[in-house]
């Protein structure tokens, strides 16, 4: 739905720059414009209301409900299952999981085309598509593992788990396939499994002349089958008419195993799931309890920080050294690492909130670093806590990382850094400006940042959009283009006044460590959240259907804090992760 | 560079109609029904080969009249394949007024498809775009003379995602192949390049160049596996709701299309390409320094030094020449990098024989426009182009070669390096296409739009359209090509 709205736009776009009417004066297609409303929450509705979010027409929402129809009122009394779109394993997953599955480290999965991006986590599953280089791609990959898992006869038998030389190969072969397939499909094999696979086993035995040959077409094949690669869900009835459905015990495994910890479940999950332990929503959430503390779970809040604030591309980051002398190829990966640990701290170890999160007086650096943030006495490669005075830095904002990838060139630009406060942290919409905006000219001497953007906030159809964005990015000023501070720019005193219009983080600040100390308190940035975290962990664009779910995550979210534990274990106790819609063969 | 150490052994068996080598097997039951032109005793192949960031057009332009012109310092390396190369001088990237994206991304978008990029959510430096709105000439083409063979077309590339996209995700600034949109309306489908020669070469060399019985055994596992692969899906969809069933069937066509194409007989003769290191991450650009990694970090490098690139791209080379030479399929390209090759350039050295220190896109305009270092990255990539011609020179067809039998087409995304601009756009067309076109010409044109030179293309293979891409950017065939 959300592809047709851009299409809608993408049309009027193309006809209004077809007549090259564009210059940078005209800096919002009027169509696009931003109304200041911030409508991602439905907090305080109490369950009820008519669908949330977007429907205030701006392009590109991320709730995505396609277009202002009306709804019927939900009923948060009955259980809301929301869709449940066929999920394919991205490479992330799919890399864990084979590590699970053979104990292998060599996240074979890199070697696949990347995801499509979708709602920015990369695992959308309307999103992805599939290719010809991605079916070989897997060929290539599941042919490579089934063949290093089977190099010789001892190899295979480590493999297979029995010997056949003492059980007999075909009771040795029945024996494999059942418990492979019961892990690699992650439910027991169906009879039907079976028998095909005691086929695949037989004609690779035939074809090899030997039993490793055998064990090698199993492995090939699963790794290639649909009950793989994907997430199937046939679900069990509930109530046929309302077609509601859950996700079998198994399928519940999977829920949680893929949600918490980015891979296949453990034998702890699957046991759970055959004893009918994952059918209640107390179940579900004791299963959660005991995997949050565990530590595979860093790994996927690792993995949604990274998408979210786009932290993972700073590998590549690059900066010209005449403005930038001390900035050096590859310490943008250093800026990753930074606030992959500072996360990590926070959210594990630290006060595990938002509120940790925007404020926390601590960061995370090694040596090289150190010495470009100006921090004395911190050596070597190894990372280290160290405590800020909080004056000039504290919490994510003043991390490089994020002082960086809303950088796209040299300057400074206080519209990328406030469109990312506004638009990342407060689900604030802002339509695209029209193609063909010329790079803004270059500062004259004397002239302030304010001064040079100050047509944006004067003349429609800037104006609607950049009052909303700028005057945030403004308070930014005191950090340069690779986040390190600075007292002038353009040889003028820096002002870091910033103000935040239109919620209820709304007022003016001094730089982003009171920034941060405003997101932090506000329910716009927590109901942001919860919308990012629902959208990646069922793996679709949020619906109507979804409002009851998201009410609960909000409450739940405030109830604790903004404890992000606290949300991970509310994602599995919704309708949307607990129902399904009821599987009707080719309807 | 140029060098004859890998050339592909003579392709005896691809002799054509009157072949004597040719077993009857293997003329029934694959050469007759994949002929493109019952008359020709050769198939014509389609080879696109990509370079980034434009070129320097006063130093690209040939010197003298169309008839009768040499080559510059810069594009020298080209000189022993003039007789069989088209310049085409003065085609303008029209589409690329219209439409979403940096010009990079819609330089790369609309350069094979004559279309724009659509709106979409991929940050391009110059506002967000999507993909292309229409499928790539190289696709269309393929879609008439590659099917049911081997691969439907080979693309890859060996500088890809560098700069651009975090974890090598398609993105607009990456992407010059599309597969058409399944709905009108709808963005078209990106067609990646490969980006690592060893998987490659696993994928389109399965069971070729081994001994004829581990071929055999290699292709049967293979095959065997897919087959139950594909039962697995058909038994799955029918358990599916509709919406889901349709994305599995989707994925099934492909398993299926890869079998067939496993299961067609490969020449006998046919020759894997020599030299593809066996070492898995062999290929990998190592890091520049200065980065630090630790146990936790995943495999995204640092900045590349872009020092595997010339091998990489060699090796790519080689094995594209070989899938054509063996038939494995008619329609390829060679992406030397996505469209801003932010890879170094130390492999790279200047007159006084220092290495270059910085990326194209640095000498482009990030660091001031620098001619000096983009003549040497221009005859470097001319070179490379020649390398290519001469690989595919060296395969004997009939009475000719393989390259008389393909058409290579050489496009950028811009043409002018320091602004971006899309006007005059260096073309070059190489090869004979299986006799269909005359070389050593220098073809001047004036305020075309290059859609009109892929009209004339898709013409050349046997598709009859007149129109291609966006319909106000195209006003027929290019006149005076063929």
């Amino acid at each position: 739905m959300r592809s047709s709205q851009r299409q809608r736009a993408g049309i009027e776009e193309i006809s209004l720059s077809a007549a090259r009417t564009a210059t940078w004066l005209l800096c919002s297609a009027a169509a696009m414009g931003c109304t200041g409303v911030i409508n991602g929450s439905s907090a305080g509705s109490g369950g009820g209301s008519a669908g949330p979010a977007s429907s205030s027409g701006a392009a590109g929402v991320s709730a995505g409900v396609g277009g202002s129809t009306a709804q019927p009122p939900i009923d948060c009394k009955e259980p809301q299952a929301g869709r449940a779109p066929l999920r394919r394993l991205i490479r992330f997953e799919y890399n864990n999981t084979v590590a699970e599955l053979f104990k292998i480290s060599t996240r074979p999965a890199d070697a696949l085309p990347g995801e499509e991006i979708g709602t920015g986590f990369g695992n959308e599953a309307d999103s992805l598509g599939v290719s010809r280089l991605l079916i070989d791609g897997y060929r290539t990959i599941a042919e490579q593992i089934a063949s290093d898992q089977t190099t010789d006869a001892a190899h295979a038998i480590a493999a297979a788990g029995c010997d056949p030389a003492g059980m007999g190969e075909a009771a040795c072969s029945k024996q494999f396939i059942t418990d492979f397939l019961g892990r690699a499909f992650r439910r027991p094999g169906t009879p039907e499994d079976l028998t095909a696979y005691q086929g695949a086993f037989d004609h690779g035995r035939q074809i090899g002349g030997d039993f490793a040959s055998g064990v090698r077409a199993v492995i090939a094949r699963a790794l290639q089958a649909p009950q793989f690669l994907y997430r199937v869900e046939l679900g069990e009835t509930v109530d046929a008419a309302k077609k509601l459905a859950r996700p079998t015990g198994y399928e519940m495994a999977s829920r949680l195993s893929y949600l918490l910890w980015g891979r296949m479940p453990d034998a702890l999950l699957m046991s759970a799931a055959q004893q009918g332990k994952l059918v209640t929503p107390e179940g579900v959430r004791a299963e959660a309890e005991r995997m949050l503390n565990d530590d595979r779970a860093h790994d996927v809040v690792r993995y949604f920080h990274g998408m979210l604030l786009g932290t993972l591309g700073l590998d590549h980051l690059e900066r010209d050294a005449g403005y930038y002398p001390t900035f050096k190829p590859g310490m943008g990966a250093l800026f990753r690492q930074e606030t992959e640990k500072f996360l990590d701290e926070v959210v594990w170890k630290g006060s595990g909130d938002l509120v940790g999160i925007f404020t926390a007086p601590y960061t995370f650096v090694n040596g090289p670093l150190a010495t470009f943030y100006g921090l004395p006495g911190i050596t070597g490669d190894a990372f280290q806590k160290v405590m800020l005075d909080g004056s000039r830095r504290a919490g994510l904002l003043t991390q490089a990382s994020i002082l960086t990838v809303t950088t796209p060139g040299s300057r400074t630009d206080p519209v990328v850094r406030g469109k990312w406060v506004y638009t990342k942290l407060l689900c604030g919409k802002v339509g695209d400006p029209p193609a063909n905006v010329p790079k803004l000219p270059e500062p004259t001497p004397g002239q302030s940042v304010r001064d040079r953007l100050a047509m944006h906030r004067a003349v429609e159809p800037c104006k609607s959009c950049h009052t909303l964005m700028d005057p945030i990015g403004f308070g930014f000023e005191h950090y340069d283009g690779v986040g390190l501070w600075r007292d002038q720019d353009n040889a003028l005193p820096i002002d870091d006044s910033g103000e935040i219009k239109g919620t209820d983080a709304a007022g003016t600040f001094h730089g982003p460590t009171e920034l941060g100390q405003k997101l932090a308190k506000s329910q716009a940035v927590r109901s942001c959240f919860v919308g990012d975290w629902l959208t990646f962990a069922y793996g679709r664009a949020e619906t109507p259907a979804d409002s009851c779910s998201r009410n609960k995550l909000e409450q739940a979210f405030s109830a604790s804090g903004g404890n992000i534990k606290a949300l991970l274990i509310s994602l599995t106790q919704t309708d949307a992760f607990l129902y399904r819609p009821i599987v009707l063969p080719g309807q | 560079m140029i060098t004859s150490k890998n050339r592909i052994q003579r392709r005896t068996m691809l002799r054509g109609a009157g072949g004597l080598a040719l077993g009857l097997p293997f003329l029934s039951a694959m050469l007759a029904p994949r002929r493109s032109h019952a008359d020709d005793s050769m198939p014509t192949r389609l080879l696109v080969f990509y370079t980034p960031g434009g070129t320097l057009l006063d130093r690209w332009r040939p010197q003298g009249t169309a008839g009768s012109f040499t080559l510059q310092p810069m594009m020298a390396p080209l000189t022993p394949f003039l007789d069989r190369m088209v310049f085409v001088d003065g085609l303008d990237l029209s589409v690329t007024q219209i439409g979403y994206g940096h010009p990079h991304n819609r330089g790369m978008g609309g350069v094979l498809t004559g279309q724009p990029l659509l709106a979409g959510s991929f940050n391009t430096n110059g506002g967000n775009a999507g993909f292309a709105a229409g499928a790539s000439i190289d696709q269309v083409i393929a879609a008439k003379i590659s099917a049911g063979l081997r691969l439907p077309s080979l693309q890859v590339s060996a500088g890809w995602s560098t700069g651009i996209t975090a974890g090598g995700q398609p993105h607009p600034g990456n992407i010059i192949s599309y597969l058409a949109p399944k709905q009108a309306g709808q963005p078209a489908i990106p067609v990646p390049p490969a980006t690592d020669p060893l998987n490659t070469f696993k994928r389109v060399f399965t069971g070729v160049g081994g001994d004829a019985d581990a071929n055999a055994k290699q292709l049967a596992f293979t095959t065997s596996v897919l087959d139950g692969v594909a039962d697995d899906f058909k038994r799955l969809s029918a358990q599916l709701g509709a919406e889901d069933r349709q994305k599995l069937e989707a994925h099934l066509a492909l398993v299926q299309e890869a079998e067939a194409g496993l299961k067609q007989t490969v020449v006998s003769t046919c020759k894997a390409p020599d030299g593809v290191n066996q070492t898995a991450g062999y290929y990998d650009d190592p890091e520049a320094k200065g980065a630090t990694k630790d146990s936790d970090d995943g495999p995204a490098g640092s900045i590349t030094t872009g020092a595997k690139v010339p091998e990489k791209g060699q090796i790519m080379s080689d094995i594209l020449v070989a899938t054509l030479a063996c038939d494995l399929t008619r329609v390829a390209s060679m992406q030397w990098s996505d469209s801003e090759a932010k890879f170094l350039l130390g492999f790279l050295n200047d007159s006084s024989g220092a290495s270059l220190k910085d990326h194209h896109h640095g000498y482009q305009h990030d660091r001031g426009f620098q001619p000096e270092a983009l003549e040497i990255i221009y005859h470097f990539y001319a070179e490379k182009l020649a390398y290519l011609l001469q690989k595919l020179d060296s395969v004997k067809e009939g009475n000719g070669t393989l390259l008389d039998n393909t058409l290579v087409l050489a496009v950028s995304e811009i043409q002018s390096p320091p602004d971006h601009a899309q006007n005059n756009m260096p073309f070059i067309l190489a090869g004979k296409a299986g006799g269909k076109l005359a070389g050593k010409r220098w073809l001047k044109v004036k305020s075309q739009p290059h859609n009109n030179l892929l009209v004339s293309i898709l013409n050349l293979f046997g598709v009859d359209d007149t129109r291609f891409g966006h319909q106000d950017y195209c006003t027929g065939a290019l006149s005076g090509l063929v």
